[in-house]
C-alpha cells in the first residue's frame, strides 16, 4: 500500500500518457485533458508546502534562539504583510486605517508565534493575539477607505502590492543577482590560468566570445575578432552543446522509462 | 613575496572596487558604441515585422527580477514592436516572480505607447493600448511542463481566467483563439530552464515557430536548437537585447549599457592577463628553484525609491562582508516574495481551478455545490495529501498524488525529449553534412560557420564529445584519441559559455548603476520636475548619510582590528 500503489499510479499515468501521444483519439484526449487539469491543481496544493515550509522554519528559528533568530520576525512580518496586501483594495485616495490594520494582522501572527513558544504565557499571548485580530475586524467593517477581496483578484492590483514588489522584490533580488558580477569577476582573475591546453582552450573561448563586441579592437583585427566569435558558437561550441543536449535527453528518456517500469524509485523518499 | 605572486594573489575586494570604479565612470560618460547585428537576433526581428495586422505574437515572461537587466529591455523591445504594428500580445508567467514582472512590462510598455514615435524612419502615432484586445495576460500556473501541454489543448485549459480574474471568453482578442494553433509565433523570454520545456513539451510537441531571449549565462546551450531549426531566433543576454534595440531603432536600457559592459569587460580581461603572467613568471621561478532618462516621480514614489537605493546599497555591501543591512534586505526578501507567490498561488491558482467559476452573467458560483462536476473533489482531495509530507508517519501518502505527476510527466517526457533533443539533433547533424556544402558556403573556408569543412568539424565534434561521455569502454586507442578531440570541443564550448556568463553577470551590475542614477539621484535633483519637493534631497542626503556613516565605523574597526583577523577575511 505505502509503495505498490504510487509504483503502479505511476506506471498506470505513464503507460496511457505515451500511448495517448502516439494514438491520440477523441476519448484518451478527453481523459488526458483532465489529468492535465488535476495536475495544475494538485501543484497549487504542492507549492502551498513551500509555504508553509518557510513559515515553520522561522517560527522553529525563534524557539530554539537560533543565530539571527531576528531577522526571523522580518521574514514571518513581511510574509503576512504581503499577503494582506494582496487581497486588500483601496477604495478611494485616502487610507484609512489601513496601516493599522496590517500591523494588528502582523502583531496578532507574532503573538501566535510566541503562545506557541512560551507555554507558561500561551494564555495571555493567545489572549491579545485575539484582541489584535478583534480589532482588525472591527477596522475592516467600518472603514470604507479599502476592503478586503478574497474572491476576485483586484488585490493583484492594489497599490501597495504593486509598490512592495516594484521597490522591495525588485532591488533586493536584482542587487543579490548583480553580485555574481563581482565574484565572477574575481574567480575569472584567480582561476583563469592557462595551466595545460585544455584550460587554455577555454581560456581563449571565453576571451574571443567577451571581446567579439570591442570597438577597440576592430581598427587592429577587422572584424576577426566578431567572426571568429560567431565562428566559435556555431561550430566548437554548437558541437559540444550538441552532445550534451543529446546525451541529456537520452538521459532523461532512460530515466522517465526506469521510473515508469518501476525500476526508479527515488522520488518516493524513505519509509 | 615579489611582484609577480603579488599579481597573484591581489585580495578579491580591490577586484571588487577597481570594477565599480571603471563600470560607473563609464556610466557618469555616456556614449554609443557600434553593435553588430548577429544573424539570430534579425530574424526575430524581421519575422514580427512581417506579421499581418492582428496577429497573436505568444510572448512567455519566465523570468524574475535576477534576470531583468538582461531580459527586460527585450521583452521591451519586442512587446513595443508588436504593439506598433498592430500585433496582438498574448503572455504568460511561468516563472515564480513572473506575474509582476509582467504586470509591470505591460504598463510601461503601454504607457510608451501613449506616445507618437518615429523608429526606422516610419512614423507610428501614439495610441491607447487596451486589456483585453491588444494584449492578455494570462498569469501564472505552478509545472511549467504541465502547463505548457495544457496550452497546447486549449488556452483556457490551464487559464480559464486572465491574471486580472476576467474570463477569456469575455476578451475580445481571445474570441475563436483556442491554443498554439491560432498564434503567429512565441518568443519565450526566459531566465529560468522553462525554454527547456517550451522547446520539449511546447514546440516539438505543436510544432509552432519559437524563438527564445535567455540570459548569457545559458545563451550557448540553445544554438544547438538554433541549428537545428527548433527555433528560428535566439537573443542572449544583454548583448542579443542591444541588437535587437538597434534593429527596432528603440535606444532603451540595453543600448545604453553596453558601453559600461565593455569597460567591465576590459578589466576582467586584464586582471586574468595579469593572473597569467603572475602565474607564468612564478612557474618559471619555481622551476629555477627546483628546477537612462529623468523621472517625474510623485513624493510617495521617490520615498519608496529611496527605499529601493537603501535596499541596493544594503544588499551590496555584502560585498564588503557579511553584516546586518544585508541580512535585513535577505530577511525582507524571503518574507515578501513568499507572501508574493502565496497570492499569486491564490489569485491565479486555486480560485480560478477550483473554489469560484464566474459566468457570463457575472455571477460567481462555488465549484464544489456544482453537481455536474463532482471529480473537481479528486484534485483538491489529492492536493490536500500532499501536505502530509510534514508529518513522518504519514508522509507515504503524500506518494499518491506525487505519483500522479510523477507518472504524467514521465510518460510525457519519454517521446518529447527524445524528439526535442535527440532526434532533432541527430537529423539536424545528418542534415548538415552536405557535400554542396563544400561548394556553395565557402567549402574548406574555416571561418565561415556554414562551409563544408565548418561542418563536419560540428559533426564530428559532436560524435567525439559523445564519445568522451561513454564509459563502458577504456579510452584507448582510436577511442581515446576521439574522446581527447571530444574534451577540447567541450572545452572551447564550456569557455564560450563562460564568456556569456561574465557578459551577463556585468549587466545585472549596470541594471543597478542604471536604476540608483536614474530611477533615484537624479530624480533628487531634478527640480523641473512638476511633481518636485524638498524632501526629495533630505531623503537622498539621509541615505548618503547612512552609508557614509557605515563605512567610516567599518573603517575604524578594520583599523582596530588584528592583523591576523584580517587575512583570514581577505583570504
Amino acid at each position: 500500500m505505502k509503495r505498490q500503489i504510487p509504483v503502479l499510479l505511476v506506471f498506470a499515468f505513464g503507460v496511457f500518457t505515451l500511448f495517448q501521444f502516439f494514438v491520440p483519439h477523441e476519448s484518451s484526449e478527453w481523459v488526458y485533458e483532465f489529468l492535465l487539469d488535476w495536475i495544475l491543481i494538485i501543484g497549487v496544493f504542492a507549492m502551498a508546502v513551500g509555504i508553509w515550509s518557510l513559515f515553520r522554519v522561522s517560527v522553529e528559528k525563534i524557539k530554539t534562539r537560533k543565530s539571527g533568530w531576528g531577522y526571523s520576525y522580518i521574514t514571518l512580518g513581511s510574509l503576512i504583510a504581503m499577503m494582506v496586501f494582496g487581497f486588500t483594495v483601496r477604495n478611494g485616495e485616502a487610507w484609512g486605517w489601513f496601516f493599522a490594520f496590517v500591523a494588528a494582522i502582523v502583531l496578532a501572527v507574532f503573538l501566535v508565534i510566541q503562545a506557541v513558544i512560551d507555554r507558561g504565557k500561551a494564555y495571555l499571548f493567545a489572549g491579545l493575539a485575539g484582541l489584535c485580530v478583534a480589532a482588525a475586524v472591527v477596522m475592516a467593517a467600518l472603514d470604507p477607505a479599502w476592503s478586503i477581496h478574497f474572491q476576485t483578484a483586484e488585490g493583484l492590483q492594489s497599490t501597495m502590492f504593486r509598490a512592495v514588489f516594484d521597490y522591495t522584490l525588485i532591488p533586493i533580488f536584482a542587487t543579490m543577482f548583480s553580485l555574481l558580477a563581482f565574484f565572477i569577476a574575481s574567480a575569472a582573475y584567480r582561476a583563469f590560468r592557462a595551466r595545460n591546453l585544455m584550460a587554455t582552450l577555454l581560456l581563449l573561448a571565453a576571451l574571443i566570445v567577451m571581446s567579439r563586441f570591442n570597438p577597440f579592437l576592430q581598427p587592429i583585427l577587422g572584424e576577426y575578432v566578431a567572426k571568429t566569435s560567431n565562428w566559435l558558437m556555431n561550430v566548437p561550441n554548437m558541437a559540444a552543446q550538441r552532445a550534451i543536449i543529446m546525451g541529456v535527453g537520452l538521459g532523461i528518456a532512460a530515466t522517465a522509462l526506469k521510473v515508469v517500469l518501476g525500476i526508479e524509485r527515488g522520488y518516493m523518499g524513505k519509509g | 613575496m615579489n611582484i609577480f605572486d603579488k599579481m597573484m594573489l591581489i585580495d578579491r575586494r580591490w577586484v571588487f572596487l577597481f570594477l565599480v570604479v571603471v563600470a560607473v565612470t563609464a556610466y557618469v560618460f555616456p556614449h554609443q558604441i557600434p553593435i553588430l547585428i548577429e544573424a539570430e537576433v534579425r530574424s526575430i526581428h524581421g519575422f514580427i515585422d512581417t506579421l499581418p495586422k492582428g496577429s497573436i505574437v505568444f510572448v512567455p515572461m519566465d523570468y524574475d527580477p535576477g534576470s531583468m537587466a538582461e531580459l527586460h529591455p527585450m521583452t521591451y523591445a519586442i512587446i513595443e514592436q508588436c504593439w506598433r504594428r498592430e500585433l496582438k500580445v498574448l503572455v504568460t508567467a511561468l516563472s515564480q516572480n513572473g506575474p509582476g514582472m509582467a504586470d509591470q512590462a505591460l504598463r510601461d510598455i503601454a504607457d510608451s505607447l501613449r506616445l507618437d514615435r518615429t523608429y526606422n524612419g516610419e512614423f507610428f502615432e501614439g495610441r491607447e493600448i487596451v486589456n483585453g484586445v491588444d494584449y492578455a495576460f494570462l498569469g501564472y500556473k505552478p509545472y511549467p511542463a504541465m502547463v505548457i501541454l495544457a496550452l497546447g489543448q486549449d488556452f483556457r485549459l490551464p487559464f480559464p481566467l486572465d491574471y486580472y480574474g476576467t474570463p477569456l471568453d469575455s476578451l475580445p482578442m481571445m474570441q475563436g483563439v483556442s491554443n498554439f494553433d491560432d498564434v503567429a509565433c512565441a518568443v519565450n523570454i526566459s531566465g529560468t530552464n522553462a525554454t527547456d520545456y517550451w522547446i520539449s513539451y511546447g514546440q516539438a510537441r505543436f510544432n509552432f515557430p519559437l524563438a527564445i531571449g535567455v540570459t548569457g549565462v545559458s545563451t550557448a546551450q540553445y544554438y544547438p536548437y538554433y541549428g537545428s531549426g527548433q527555433l528560428f531566433g535566439i537573443m542572449g543576454g544583454m548583448l542579443g537585447a542591444a541588437q535587437y534595440e538597434a534593429l527596432a531603432d528603440n535606444p532603451g536600457l540595453a543600448r545604453s549599457g553596453m558601453p559600461i559592459q565593455l569597460y567591465a569587460h576590459l578589466v576582467i580581461i586584464a586582471f586574468v592577463i595579469m593572473g597569467n603572467i603572475g602565474y607564468f613568471a612564478t612557474r618559471r621561478a619555481r622551476k629555477r628553484a627546483a628546477g537612462g532618462g529623468r523621472s517625474t516621480m510623485e513624493f510617495t514614489t521617490f520615498l519608496w525609491a529611496t527605499f529601493a537605493a537603501f535596499l541596493t546599497l544594503a544588499t551590496f555591501s555584502f560585498l564588503y562582508k557579511d553584516n546586518p543591512l544585508y541580512r535585513f534586505a535577505e530577511s525582507l526578501v524571503v518574507g515578501a516574495t513568499t507572501g508574493y507567490f502565496a497570492i499569486i498561488l491564490w489569485h491565479n491558482g486555486l480560485i480560478p481551478k477550483l473554489v469560484y467559476e464566474r459566468l457570463d452573467d457575472g455571477h460567481w458560483y462555488y465549484f464544489w455545490l456544482d453537481a455536474s462536476r463532482p471529480y473537481y473533489l479528486i484534485p483538491a482531495i489529492l492536493g490536500i495529501m500532499i501536505w502530509t509530507r510534514f508529518s513522518k508517519k504519514y508522509s507515504w501518502i503524500s506518494r499518491w498524488p506525487l505519483a500522479l505527476y510523477i507518472g504524467i510527466g514521465a510518460g510525457a517526457a519519454i517521446p518529447l525529449e527524445m524528439k526535442a533533443r535527440v532526434n532533432e539533433q541527430l537529423s539536424a547533424m545528418m542534415r548538415e553534412i552536405d557535400w554542396s556544402n563544400f561548394v556553395g558556403h565557402g567549402g574548406f573556408n574555416l571561418i565561415d560557420p556554414f562551409s563544408g569543412l565548418s561542418q563536419l568539424i560540428v559533426f564530428a565534434g559532436a560524435v567525439c564529445a559523445l564519445v568522451y561521455f561513454f564509459f563502458s569502454k577504456a579510452h584507448t586507442g582510436a577511442l581515446g584519441g576521439m574522446a581527447k578531440f571530444g574534451i577540447w570541443i567541450l572545452m572551447i564550448g564550456f569557455g564560450a559559455s563562460f564568456g556569456f556568463t561574465v557578459m551577463a553577470r556585468i549587466s545585472l551590475f549596470i541594471n543597478r548603476v542604471q536604476f540608483m542614477d536614474t530611477g533615484w539621484s537624479q530624480a533628487a535633483w531634478d527640480t523641473t520636475n512638476p511633481n518636485y519637493h524638498a524632501g526629495f534631497q533630505i531623503f537622498f542626503w539621509l541615505i548618503v548619510l547612512l552609508v557614509v556613516a557605515y563605512t567610516i565605523f567599518e573603517i575604524v574597526k578594520h583599523v582596530k582590528r588584528p592583523k591576523e583577523a584580517d587575512q583570514v577575511e581577505s583570504g
